[in-house]
């Protein structure tokens, strides 16, 4: 047991179960409170959630993590974001581990599959409160600087197209996927407006993060877990990220993405729509929201290649390459389209 | 507020403005404690307020906001106490007060409350009342700060008369830990206390010192205190009572006897046990040998069929480390180690023993042992009831997946004879403190409704009555039904296994559901209906599968037709033995 959470056992007041699940490079231990029956025991939120992590990629990611639930303290409450609990980073064996304990919260995924409703009018209740909610922890986080200081979003894009370019020198086989989005984001930088400013972003906003208490959530029924990816971004990312994957972890890492973003992103909807309400709201021209597309593009591409704090497996990894060959030579033969306008013959 | 609360002020009232004004004094004072987990804290004043911590420089300021009570505020800071206070601009607006250690708190009225917790004790709280809100904030940079060791939770006392106090910390989440009733008479003066431990009332006839214990005795804490100061070698006892001792490649008693030898890394101990295994003894000293020019895993993967080679260098067979409470100097021993997967993993968190009977399984983890420079990883050669090890000296013992084939090793008794037999010669090598980790099939589990094979090599046997199933392997094929005459691998239910430790005098301290097999363990659930859901919170997408999840997703359902169990269990003691244990572990403690 990692020494972190044997302290705190130590000083719990009551006896606590544990479960142990596990996790890329690492594990989830929850504690659980002991005893007591009926429904709502049965459906009692754990007490605290331990991250272990081991090895270099796994120290990271709770790093990140830590770090990022020491900033987000004091929207906790309100945003119903776990709090940090404790925090510890150790070398067992000269091997590096890390554990991170957090408080447990309440609720299971939330469940929006965008394939059965679309045939029917309106947004799903779930992808509105998710919506609702992102909206709010933007605001809030904006108003305490979570990411830094604001920046705009031309300087985001030369950003990525760095990393991206680094990226490709340490992966030559990847070189080709990973460079064939920066001239487009650096054309899209280019013609956006100067002055649109980066916001704090969670940066891994799908549904598996995304708790509801109730069936049919609202924004109060709604709470936010695993924020390693905590950083700046543009307005847009997250929504983009959430409608990308409604439908779930299926949807997440599976093949047929292309399909699926074609009908998202690129037909006429009601989804489309809310995205454009979207940039509306952020004050976005359609150029600089084409710019955040293609910057939310890149970060999710590198993301999913496993270059990021994810672990991937080859198989995972051997799939996303598949399918990202396909997304891009997709975009490529349309000239990388403007998802926010009608699509050209 | 509640009708108790109500009664109480009315009691007050009657007694201060009565015919017993002045005589009798009746009062209610609460141990509280706040759980980070529970703490509430409001966003209001987050940006305005600077907390921070205090030092002699500040006692002005402390003094300003104001006077000392009791003990001056230098003297605090010199006595290396620890101060946070809250700023509005350049106005101190709230402070805390904190030390570490037991706290012995002098009450107002003649008793004294000696409350042993291994945590900082808060005292002398104080909020400016024209702003409001603050102490969160100060709790909050407590719990963070240092980072990493920042407070856990936070102990205060609390007058019952006391209603903003008591609302404020509501307003917190706070959680009352003991209560205590006092009555003065004069000069007379009696306490009835209760504390969340002791769930009962306790009368103190005159004053004096009054324990609370906040903490549940035999928690994790005393194993920790059992295990530190330890000596980390290894015992091996001969009969005659003295300890063995290694002369050359000899084990040698004082007595002049000869228990075993030192061989390739392995103690040989006890009567050599006749070779079994997944493979052939021809293939296995094959694969000993490619392993010694290769090395373990490149030997093992080219020469053992790929579920066994998988299997065997699987680096995940220890997980379930990280759910043992047991700290990093443990002393641990694997009994039945096999291909030792799971003693070379925990070897590097814990000092472990590897035991293992066939003389190649044993030769292959010192190999193991050899080639991943496992300094904390002994092998000792020998079946558990005849390795002279000494009685108490390990902090754990794992048995996974042993305890259902130790009826063959011996057919003098029933094989529950025989299982119970090996579960007390766990016991008697525990330490004191030191905990069980089994794994072990459920008779009833899903899995073998589903048609999985039995120890016996066919589906279906550990279902059916024992006579029956005797029955069925006797005119059985099978490799293993004929390896296992009579039918001797019992497996039992939940409540069997129960049953079990009762009889050995084993606690059962946690029980888990291992989903994909205790080899495998990875996942494992608490037998808990809250922690069974939080392992289903992927929803399954049809909904007549989510119904059928969340209708089987229950403890009851999992205890009856869970497939793997693994329990982790401590040995019973004496109520004496284990009071003096929790006595001489805690810090500061003495009795009343």
């Amino acid at each position: 047991m990692h020494q972190l959470i044997l302290e705190f056992l130590q000083v719990s007041a009551a006896p606590v179960e544990l479960s142990r699940l596990p996790l890329d490079d690492g594990a989830l231990v929850v504690g659980f409170e002991t005893g007591g029956r009926g429904r709502r025991r049965a459906q009692a939120a754990p007490l605290w959630v331990a991250k272990t992590g081991y090895g270099p990629r796994g120290c990271r990611r709770l790093r990140a993590e830590a770090q990022a639930l020491g900033q987000l303290a004091p929207l906790a409450g309100t945003l119903q974001v776990p709090r940090l609990l404790g925090w510890r980073e150790s070398q067992v064996e000269g091997e590096a581990a890390a554990c991170l304990i957090q408080s447990g919260m309440a609720g299971s995924p939330v469940r929006c599959d965008w394939l059965k409703r679309r045939a029917r009018a309106g947004l799903p209740t779930a992808l509105l409160a998710a919506g609702d909610w992102l909206q709010r922890f933007q605001r809030m986080a904006d108003g305490h600087r979570l990411a830094g200081p604001r920046r705009g979003l031309t300087e985001l894009a030369a950003e990525a197209c760095a990393r991206a370019q680094a990226e490709a020198e340490d992966h030559a086989e990847l070189a080709a996927l990973l460079m064939a989005l920066p001239p487009v984001v650096a054309e899209a930088a280019a013609q956006a407006e100067p002055q649109a400013a980066s916001l704090p972003i969670h940066g891994d906003y799908w549904a598996g993060n995304i708790l509801a208490a109730a069936p049919n959530p609202s924004f109060h029924g709604l709470s936010v877990i695993d924020w390693s990816g905590l950083g700046a971004g543009s307005a847009l990312d997250d929504i983009l990220t959430w409608v990308g994957n409604l439908g779930g972890g299926r949807i997440r890492r599976s093949a047929g993405k292309l399909a699926r973003w074609q009908e998202l992103y690129f037909s006429s909807g009601p989804v489309r729509g809310y995205l454009r309400e979207w940039a509306a709201a952020a004050g976005y021209a359609d150029t600089t929201a084409r710019l955040a597309f293609y910057l939310f593009l890149q970060r999710r591409l590198s993301w999913e290649l496993g270059l990021g704090l994810q672990t991937r497996s080859a198989a995972e990894s051997a799939r996303a390459r598949a399918e990202w060959g396909g997304v891009l030579e997709w975009l490529a033969r349309r000239r990388y389209p403007d998802p926010f306008l009608p699509m050209p013959s | 507020m509640g009708l108790g609360t109500l009664a109480y002020l009315g009691l007050r009232r009657l007694l201060d403005r009565g015919p017993l004004a002045g005589r009798l004094d009746v009062r209610m004072r609460q141990v509280i404690a706040v759980a980070p987990w529970r703490l509430r804290l409001p966003p209001r004043l987050a940006r305005e307020l600077a907390v921070r911590e205090l030092g002699v420089g500040d006692a002005a300021a402390l003094s300003g906001l104001r006077a000392a009570l009791g003990m001056e505020y230098r003297e605090r800071f010199r006595q290396s106490h620890r101060c946070v206070g809250a700023w509005l601009g350049p106005r101190l607006v709230a402070f805390v007060w904190m030390r570490r250690g037991p706290a012995h708190l002098r009450a107002s009225f003649g008793c004294t409350w000696q409350i042993s917790a291994p945590m900082a004790w808060l005292y002398d709280l104080y909020s400016d009342p024209q702003v409001l809100g603050t102490v969160p904030h100060l709790y909050a940079y407590l719990r963070q700060h240092p980072p990493g060791e920042g407070l856990q939770q936070f102990v205060g006392q609390t007058d019952y008369d006391n209603l903003r106090s008591r609302q404020a910390h509501r307003s917190l989440g706070y959680e009352v830990r003991a209560t205590l009733w006092s009555w003065h008479w004069g000069r007379r003066s009696a306490h009835v206390s209760r504390s969340q431990a002791a769930r009962r009332w306790r009368w103190h006839g005159g004053q004096g010192l009054i324990p609370v214990p906040l903490f549940a005795v035999g928690s994790e804490r005393a194993t920790v205190a059992t295990v530190a100061g330890r000596a980390p070698e290894l015992r091996l006892q001969c009969e005659c009572g003295r300890q063995v001792e290694m002369q050359g490649e000899r084990l040698v008693c004082g007595c002049g006897r000869e228990l075993g030898t030192m061989q390739a890394g392995v103690a040989q101990v006890g009567k050599p046990m006749p070779y079994w295994g997944e493979i052939p003894q021809a293939e296995m000293e094959r694969v000993l040998e490619r392993g010694r020019e290769v090395g373990w895993r490149a030997a093992a993967q080219e020469l053992l069929p790929e579920a066994l080679a998988e299997y065997v260098t699987d680096p995940e067979r220890a997980a379930f480390h990280e759910l043992l409470p047991l700290p990093a100097n443990a002393r641990i021993l694997d009994v039945g180690a096999g291909w030792g997967g799971i003693a070379a993993r925990l070897a590097r968190h814990y000092e472990v023993v590897a035991l293992e009977g066939v003389a190649e399984r044993a030769r292959w983890i010192a190999l193991r042992r050899q080639q991943e420079g496992l300094e904390r990883l002994r092998v000792l050669q020998g079946d558990v009831h005849q390795t002279p090890l000494a009685q108490g000296q390990f902090d754990g013992v794992i048995a996974n997946g042993i305890m259902e084939w130790v009826a063959l090793m011996d057919h003098t008794a029933t094989p529950t004879a025989v299982q119970l037999s090996f579960l007390q010669r766990l016991r008697d090598l525990l330490a004191p403190g030191g905990m069980i980790y089994l794994a072990i099939e459920n008779r009833f589990g899903w899995a073998e409704f589903r048609g999985a094979l039995d120890h016996s090599g066919l589906p279906y046997t550990s279902l059916l009555p024992r006579p029956l199933a005797r029955w069925v392997c006797a005119r059985s094929r099978s490799y293993r039904a004929h390896f296992n005459v009579g039918y001797r691998t019992y497996t039992h239910s939940y409540a069997g296994y129960r049953d079990l430790f009762e009889q050995v005098g084993l606690d059962l301290r946690a029980c888990w559901i291992s989903p994909l097999g205790y080899n495998r363990p990875e996942k494992l659930i608490a037998l808990q209906t809250a922690a069974i859901r939080f392992s289903q919170r992927q929803a399954a997408r049809s909904w007549p599968r989510r119904t059928l999840r969340r209708a089987l997703g229950r403890a009851g359902v999992w205890r009856r037709i869970g497939s793997d169990f693994v329990f982790l269990l401590q040995a019973r003691e004496e109520r004496g033995e284990a009071a003096a244990r929790v006595a001489a572990s805690a810090p500061g403690a003495h009795g009343s």
